[in-house]
């Protein structure tokens, strides 16, 4: 049997006097395309955040591929093969095109000053290419001299999305792809999610669009005040009293 | 401008500025005083960019970056008077010496924002102190006088114009390098790391790893710049690396137009130019320089290269420059 791809195991966060995530138990399967639902609140960003290393866990494991990760830091994390966007874009809005995406090597091949001083003209041509690969994959102009603060909202989620792909992680965290998102733009995405599935990459992605997700992910998560009270298929997760109450009990952000 | 890995060096731009450089200490020939006064533009052009680099690009907040220029220059003026080093080995302890002062100083990139900042501040501040109080090693407040010019291949070094040309390969070597480190993937990571550090360690940037190498690099180059100004005067005292220094490469940097590499050069020109007719003022020049740097900050935040830029930017273009876009 092979070690899940991401796998959590009674993760908790604690800030003072708030539980943000408590007692987590996640395991997502290579190759699975998992739904982390809930209420505003309920912990979800709070929980990719563990995960990516931004917070340090209060207590529990976290691990990717079967390696214990929960010491490590993001950017050796990263170099684990994790990649996550944001809910709202973090791109690098003075910088070029070229080089937001460029960023995401990192991940694959750490930046030394001992090659920058070499700097070895195939290497940099080699770049190019797969910064032209990744932007094509997001769907997005090759315009790699434009800034990328002057892309739409949309555009700049993609390319954050193809930074966080161009080192072809084994997962990868969506924090709301599709919010902001014309009807448009979500089909665009919702063909990517795919495409990003049958190259072997494993998505785990936080969403409010219930449509996304019913359509994209096998199994779906629901979180509410940090714990975990649902897991399931789509149609085991729709019928479950304690998803109905989590959500039917709030008056606000009810879409199932 | 945006900038990318396959830009090269030598740009029209590049060139004629290389030539236009070579050729100054012959034009200001008839004037000793000019010559004198290029050549301490040029050392504080080696500070400035270095400054341009960790701070202008970097993003990180170096406000004692003088007091790493004066661990340079007090290594070079103590090896070359006090224990007869050759000029090579002196130059070269002086970077070494100047990146162990960075090193001790790294753990504080762990700070955040304003209090890295004064951390780096009070730092200089201690090494403003050193070499003002710690007698036995610097002389204090006297410094000292006596610092051979430097033999190069059994060459004296003597003549002031011949030592511009010492500084202008320094510097011309100092630019290419920095300028091939900004066109490289770290050029791209320690660009990215100044909008916005978390997305950085998300997609795989090790960002207190390229803030202590920034640190580290820029310490050297004030290292070589201290050991040049040294052997150049032949005599140092604490004041030139002290907080008031730093506040004026500070200037040059802002002035200039923080992430411009000619623009930090300018930077250097023109602050050490009116240093120079402002020094009347005596102590008065530090007000007069806060609320000039307040100013610029207020209504000139690109710096002279943001001018320039903007005004270049609506000429008709020449047809042999080719088009302007060079990206990537």
């Amino acid at each position: 049997m092979t070690a899940p791809a991401l796998e959590t195991l009674g993760v908790s966060k604690r800030f003072e006097g708030l539980v943000a995530v408590d007692g987590v138990d996640l395991a997502v399967e290579p190759g699975e395309v998992r739904g982390i639902v809930g209420p505003n609140g309920a912990g979800k960003t709070t929980l990719f955040n563990l995960v990516s290393g931004l917070y340090a866990a209060t207590a529990g494991r976290i691990r990717l591929g079967g390696r214990d990760v929960t010491d490590a830091s993001p950017h050796a994390r990263a170099a684990a093969r994790l990649g996550r966007t944001y809910q709202t874009p973090q791109v690098f809005p003075e910088l070029s095109v070229f080089d937001n995406v460029a960023v995401g090597l990192a991940a694959a091949r750490p930046p030394s000053l001992r090659d920058a001083l070499a700097g070895r003209r195939s290497r940099r041509r080699e770049a190019l290419g797969e910064v032209e690969a990744a932007l094509g994959f997001a769907r997005l102009p090759a315009d790699l001299g434009r800034l990328a603060g002057a892309l739409s909202f949309a555009e700049q989620k993609r390319l954050e999305l193809a930074r966080a792909l161009i080192s072809r992680p084994a997962v990868l965290l969506l924090d709301e792809p599709a919010a902001g998102l014309n009807r448009a733009e979500i089909d665009v995405l919702v063909a990517l999610i795919g495409e990003i599935r049958e190259r072997g990459t494993t998505v785990v992605l936080i969403e409010h669009n219930m449509r996304l997700v019913m359509g994209l992910c096998g199994r779906i998560t629901v979180l509410d005040f940090g714990k975990k009270i649902a897991e399931g298929t789509a149609d085991e997760v729709r019928r479950d009293p304690r998803v109905i109450a989590a959500y039917l009990g709030r008056s606000a952000g009810a879409h199932v | 401008m945006p900038i990318s890995w396959l830009r090269r060096f030598w740009t029209p731009a590049h060139a004629a500025a290389v030539v236009a450089l070579a050729a100054l200490p012959v034009l200001l020939a008839s004037s000793p005083y000019y010559i004198f006064l290029l050549n301490t533009i040029a050392v504080f052009a080696m500070l400035a960019l270095g400054l341009q680099l960790v701070l202008g690009y970097g993003g990180v907040l170096q406000l004692g970056y003088a007091g790493f220029f004066g661990l340079g220059a007090y290594t070079s003026a103590i090896l070359s008077t006090q224990h007869g080093w050759p000029f090579p080995a002196a130059f070269l302890a002086a970077m070494v010496v100047a990146v162990a002062g960075a090193v001790v100083m790294s753990p504080i990139v762990r700070l955040r924002d304003v209090n890295f900042a004064m951390a780096t501040f009070v730092f200089g501040l201690i090494l403003e102190l050193v070499y003002n109080q710690w007698s036995a090693m610097t002389n204090g407040p006297i410094g000292f006088r006596g610092i051979p010019a430097p033999r190069l291949f059994g060459v004296t070094v003597l003549d002031p114009q011949h030592y511009y040309y010492l500084l202008f390969a320094a510097l011309l070597a100092e630019y290419v390098l920095i300028f091939r480190l900004l066109h490289s993937p770290f050029g791209t990571a320690l660009r990215a790391m100044r909008e916005n550090e978390t997305a950085c360690r998300t997609s795989g940037i090790d960002v207190t790893r390229v803030k202590v190498t920034l640190l580290l690099v820029s310490s050297a180059i004030a290292g070589a710049a201290g050991s040049l100004l040294a052997h150049m005067n032949g005599f140092i005292s604490p004041p030139t690396f002290g907080w008031s220094t730093s506040v004026a490469l500070l200037m040059m940097v802002v002035l200039g137009g923080v992430r411009s590499l000619p623009g930090a050069l300018v930077g250097a020109a023109v602050i050490r130019l009116v240093i120079e007719r402002t020094s009347v003022l005596g102590q008065h020049s530090n007000i007069v320089f806060g609320v000039a740097l307040v100013l610029f900050m207020a209504f000139l935040p690109t710096g002279l290269a943001g001018l320039a830029g903007g005004i270049t930017a609506k000429l008709p273009r020449p047809a042999w420059l080719g088009p302007r876009s060079v990206t990537p």
